[in-house]
């Protein structure tokens, strides 16, 4: 009798040990960090945060799209320079920069011309391709192409932060404009506003 | 301009007692109210009053109204999955976006859509308060 309570014991700690080991054959390396998701609404504290970019490039990208859809049967060439940060804090603009125009090309609002900050590169590797020697006349990219851009985008971040006791609330606006490069005349504008509470 | 759809009115309480109040006029087969939200839980104070759709220059512009019928504020998340005919998606996973409803108060959302190919949505709906019930 005895023997069968062991052999039973023994059959079930084998079996425990089984699911352990099935357990552990997940594609994953330690358990120490979670990944959550990156459209959850992220409220750990009342600095610019992953939602406050989403929720500003969103808006932007689609109050555009719907202005270009409504105004211009072909997609207007733009340029999109980084977008000032004239909060207090540290902000990377670029990445909102880059979120607006990648939503803007996805949905094929607009098309985009080499901004300022990337026209180094740009002619850089023309000046590679045509003055290198390395290439194939007939496969470089000619130099004097370029498209100029029919309108120019700008954007700027400001806050407004007032602390009072415990309490802490932070106002976020960011205007972003297009002007007709040839004209000056902006042709479209809009802004976005977010509040931010908190209490220690 | 398309005109395409619905005007309706519905509780987000008591969804399945409407079906069938408006449908989409240019969608293969009649579709309910209901079926355009995902709700995640059941929102005790916060109601869907009207919900509303249309094509405007190639672009589906859906106008959704909520109330809040706690006199407390009570905040919601919401996003958007853009579809075309087939259901299928024709946008990333929208980011959530936070909703804060005054005690009593309507709040009006104007949604547009990132693409022409969009012809079709679900929202998904999440309420704060659900957690009370």
């Amino acid at each position: 009798m005895q023997i069968l309570v062991k052999m039973k014991l023994l059959a079930l700690t084998g079996f425990v040990a089984l699911l352990a080991g099935c357990a552990a054959t997940a594609p994953t390396v330690g358990n120490n960090v979670t990944y959550g998701s990156a459209t959850d609404v992220e409220q750990l504290s009342t600095d610019f945060g992953s939602t406050d970019l989403q929720l500003i490039a969103e808006k932007m990208a689609r109050s555009l799209s719907e202005f270009s859809a409504e105004n211009y049967k072909d997609k207007p060439l733009a340029t999109l320079a980084t977008v000032k940060n004239k909060t207090d804090e540290y902000i990377d603009t670029k990445s909102i920069t880059d979120s607006i125009k990648t939503q803007l090309l996805k949905s094929h609002a607009l098309r985009f011309a080499v901004d300022i900050a990337d026209m180094q590169n740009q002619t850089d590797e023309l000046v590679r391709q045509n003055s290198s020697g390395l290439y194939k006349s007939n496969s470089t990219a000619k130099v004097g192409q370029m498209k100029g851009a029919r309108f120019r985008i700008e954007g700027t971040l400001t806050s407004i932060v007032k602390r009072v006791g415990e309490s802490k609330d932070v106002y976020y606006k960011f205007t972003l404009m297009m002007t007709d490069i040839e004209s000056g005349e902006v042709s479209w504008m809009d802004e976005k506003e977010i509040r931010k509470t908190a209490r220690r | 301009m398309k005109k395409l759809l619905l005007v309706a009115f519905m509780s987000l309480a008591g969804l399945t007692g409407l079906s069938g109040l408006a449908g989409f006029a240019g969608a293969a087969h009649a579709e309910t109210i209901e079926s355009k939200f995902e709700m995640l839980g059941t929102p005790r104070y916060l109601k869907v009053s009207g919900l509303s759709a249309k094509v405007t220059n190639k672009l589906l512009i859906l106008n959704v109204d909520i109330n809040n019928e706690d006199d407390r504020d009570n905040t919601a998340y919401y996003r958007v999955r853009w579809l075309d005919e087939t259901g299928d998606s024709v946008w990333d996973e929208e980011p959530w976006k936070p909703i804060l409803l005054h005690g009593n108060q309507n709040a009006h959302l104007r949604l547009v859509a990132p693409t022409p190919k969009a012809r079709d949505f679900k929202i998904e709906f999440s309420a704060k308060d659900n957690a009370r019930n």
